[in-house]
């Protein structure tokens, strides 16, 4: 925390007369300031996280608070150099200062020029698990009506490169995508023979519970550079419990795939995802201890998620954002100690927020950009040639609510899809800065919106959020985060590394 | 510490000029004209038609310079580590030479001048205000000594820019003839608020080219104070923004 009160560095004791002493050029800074856009929230008793629109941020107490928006802070103080130097005041000492706060704001918002760059293609909504949080209705193994077709790819796949993205990553998604091989074949030799011409840069994923993995799907992957993404949620009693299938064997099959894909297309080529369920909530070191065991260097500690299965088998219920919360500081916590201890791992929804907090990046992450990242960062292409704004809103087309549907690859252009009213109004509700209790909010540049998810819990795109699960989650982790790089020295050396510009 | 700049024991009439250093007495002799021959034997059979040539002195002092050519330095000891491909520049009237280049050293920085805009504070060879523009021709003399196989180069001052057109010759003269080599320059960058300079530079398509700007404070005062020049900050600021608004035409570190 930086007060008004706090001493300032010491002046050079010294110097030679034939320099000009230091207060001659402090007084080109003049004799008042203004202030630039800022807002601020309450850290916790006596602090308050003082933050502008680009991301800047500084702690500090109530009174210094007080006097810098009354403009009564002393422009010899430290905190008032550090409200400069992050652009929450200017005075006359640089002409320049309000083209660089433009610079960072056109940095951090850098990734909407991007457009849609994650394009999700499900294959098939056959699956052989029946998970009680299943975010899709999964049907029988042999109902092939489920599957897509090659005609529906090959819609697919040229309203993809409309895109403007120099970046198109390719994810298939299922139910289970793997047991619609042919399509996932046919899909990525369609892709490389466009990009011939089209030269984006091109990434392949295939998310799979790695059960109907064979070595020949292996050896296709790995003659063209597919990445697997699979789900793990913790030692196998819980994991078995969280993902039933016939034979009780998921976490046997998925440990033996892991294995499998790291010996055929290298140890990083495969990454997991784990879903918290209320069994999951009492043991958060054994769900990371797992992911150790198996080679993992992170873990991305995911909320449920209020679609699916999870409503109708009243799971999403079954746990609060506060439990969560719970259960997420343990198991920060017990992260950073491993790190203390000299085991490198990374929490990764902790590592985007904290990529906001420690540098002029924005993130690509859907749920944390202002506007949401629904259709203008991702896009699914569904089995039957629906177009939705994203994976949470094709599941809640499944349960029978078109809301998110944007549009048919079959009957509609790729304007009329993506200037859909299904696309736009949503996004509209997702700016944070336009929506009530956002608006004022000094976590909004840290945070995002999740239209989707307010419109299956509240009735509309922007929910109300002192009941939204999604304000209280983000407001824990944000304010815990910026309390550990305040005010524990070890943590925030931990979490200082993690906080590095991506390179994904 | 290497001793960079030494003085031979002996002299001769000509102008500073700069040389490569050689052990090969075999160099055809159309290629000799820009090299120093070391000789480490003795006088007999020195062949003719180099730059000049080099021995050093023995410790027993007795030194025999009958039968070396008149245009022989001789070095102190300490130089001894002078080596097949380093780049001298040899004052023949004065005695002195220094070393520009050692092709074995991964960090080879070139001096460009000695003049300086700014004056700052800390500065531990604090700007000289001479003409020191015979540093250019000699530069761009060494440059093509230089071993292609170089890393990495750096361009120094003394504020580099302050030569205008003749910094962009430099450049030049390093994406021809050190097409494999990063060059790295160390500049108070307050040139580049110019931008009909900073498109030239631009406009050289250098390889790999990085521009090293020191900053000394976020508080643009500070900077200005430790500097000792007003305002500069805003100079360099808005050029790292004119980089970022236009596709990065160079890469600007600040």
């Amino acid at each position: 925390m930086i007060r008004e009160q706090s001493v300032p560095d010491c002046p050079l004791p010294v110097l030679h007369r034939r320099f000009t002493e230091e207060h001659e050029y402090r007084a080109s800074a003049g004799a008042s300031y203004s202030l630039l856009p800022l807002r601020f929230i309450h850290l916790d008793a006596d602090r308050y996280l003082v933050t502008n629109l680009v991301g800047e941020h500084v702690v500090t107490d109530r009174s210094s608070l007080d006097s810098f928006i009354r403009k009564k802070l002393r422009m010899h103080s430290p905190l008032y150099s550090e409200l400069k130097s992050k652009h929450f005041l200017w005075d006359a000492d640089s002409a320049v200062a309000l083209d660089l706060l433009a610079t960072k704001y056109r940095t951090k918002q850098a990734p909407l020029s991007q457009f849609t760059s994650l394009h999700m293609f499900v294959t098939t909504l056959r699956c052989d698990h029946t998970c009680p949080y299943c975010q899709v209705s999964r049907q029988t193994e042999d109902a092939h009506a489920y599957d897509m077709t090659t005609e529906i790819a090959d819609r697919a796949v040229d309203f993809m490169f409309m895109s403007p993205s120099p970046l198109l990553k390719v994810e298939f998604q299922g139910g289970e995508s793997l047991l619609n091989f042919g399509i996932v074949r046919y899909i990525v030799e369609r892709v490389e023979v466009c990009n011939k011409d089209e030269r984006r840069d091109i990434e392949f994923v295939i998310a799979t519970n790695l059960a109907p993995l064979t070595d020949s799907m292996l050896d296709f992957c790995l003659d063209h550079n597919v990445l697997i993404s699979t789900s793990l949620d913790g030692p196998e009693a819980l994991h078995n419990a969280n993902r039933p299938r016939p034979g009780r064997n998921s976490y046997l099959l998925a440990v033996d795939g892991i294995k499998r894909v790291r010996e055929k297309l290298g140890p990083h080529r495969i990454a997991a995802l784990m879903t918290t369920t209320r069994a999951s909530l009492s043991q958060p070191r054994a769900i990371i201890d797992e992911y150790i065991q198996q080679g993992f260097r992170s873990i991305f500690l995911r909320m449920i998620s209020p679609y699916g299965f999870a409503t109708r088998t009243g799971m999403s219920g079954d746990y609060t954002a506060d439990e969560w919360l719970d259960f997420y500081y343990q198991a920060l916590d017990y992260i950073l100690e491993l790190n203390y201890g000299g085991l490198a791992f990374v929490e990764e929804y902790a590592a985007i927020i904290l990529r906001k907090i420690l540098t002029p990046y924005g993130t690509g992450f859907v749920d944390l950009r202002s506007p949401a990242g629904i259709g203008i960062a991702g896009i699914i292409y569904n089995y039957d040639g629906g177009v939705y704004a994203s994976d949470e809103s094709r599941m809640l087309a499944e349960m029978g609510d078109d809301t998110f549907r944007m549009g048919d690859l079959l009957a509609d252009t790729y304007s009329e899809i993506m200037l859909s009213p299904a696309l736009v109004e949503p996004l509209g509700g997702s700016i944070a800065e336009c929506v009530p209790y956002c608006s004022d909010c000094g976590l909004l540049p840290y945070c995002g919106s999740d239209p989707c998810r307010h419109h299956r819990t509240h009735g509309d795109f922007v929910g109300f959020k002192p009941t939204s699960a999604f304000c209280i989650k983000n407001m824990g982790v944000i304010k815990h985060l910026i309390r550990l790089l305040e005010d524990d020295k070890d943590a925030s050396r931990v979490l200082k590394s993690w906080g590095q510009p991506a390179t994904c | 510490m290497l001793r960079l700049n030494g003085s031979s024991a002996t002299t001769w009439i000509g102008d500073p000029f700069v040389a490569r250093v050689t052990t090969n007495r075999l160099l055809p002799r159309v290629g000799r004209s820009s090299e120093a021959l070391l000789l480490d034997k003795g006088a007999a059979d020195v062949p003719d038609g180099f730059a000049c040539y080099i021995r050093f002195a023995e410790h027993s002092g007795d030194e025999d310079d009958n039968g070396f050519p008149r245009d022989t330095l001789m070095l102190p000891q300490e130089m001894r580590y002078i080596a097949d491909g380093d780049v001298l520049r040899i004052d023949p009237q004065r005695g002195t030479v220094r070393v520009l280049y050692r092709r074995s050293s991964g960090s080879n920085s070139i001096l460009l001048t000695e003049r300086c805009n700014s004056n700052c504070v800390m500065c531990s060879q604090p700007p000289r205000d001479h003409d020191d523009s015979h540093i250019i021709r000699e530069t761009l003399d060494a440059i093509p000594l230089i071993s292609p196989a170089t890393r990495c180069i750096g361009l120094t001052g003394g504020e580099p820019t302050l030569l205008g057109n003749d910094f962009l010759r430099i450049v030049r003269a390093c994406r021809e003839y050190l097409p494999n080599t990063a060059v790295h320059v160390l500049s108070n960058g307050r040139a580049f608020r110019f931008l009909p300079f900073c498109q030239q530079l631009a406009k050289i398509q250098h390889h790999d080219l990085m521009l090293g700007i020191p900053v000394y404070s976020d508080i643009a005062w500070k900077h200005d104070f430790v500097v000792q020049a007003q305002g500069v900050t805003d100079h360099f600021k808005t050029n790292h923004q004119r980089s970022n608004q236009n596709q990065p035409v160079i890469s600007l570190s600040l």
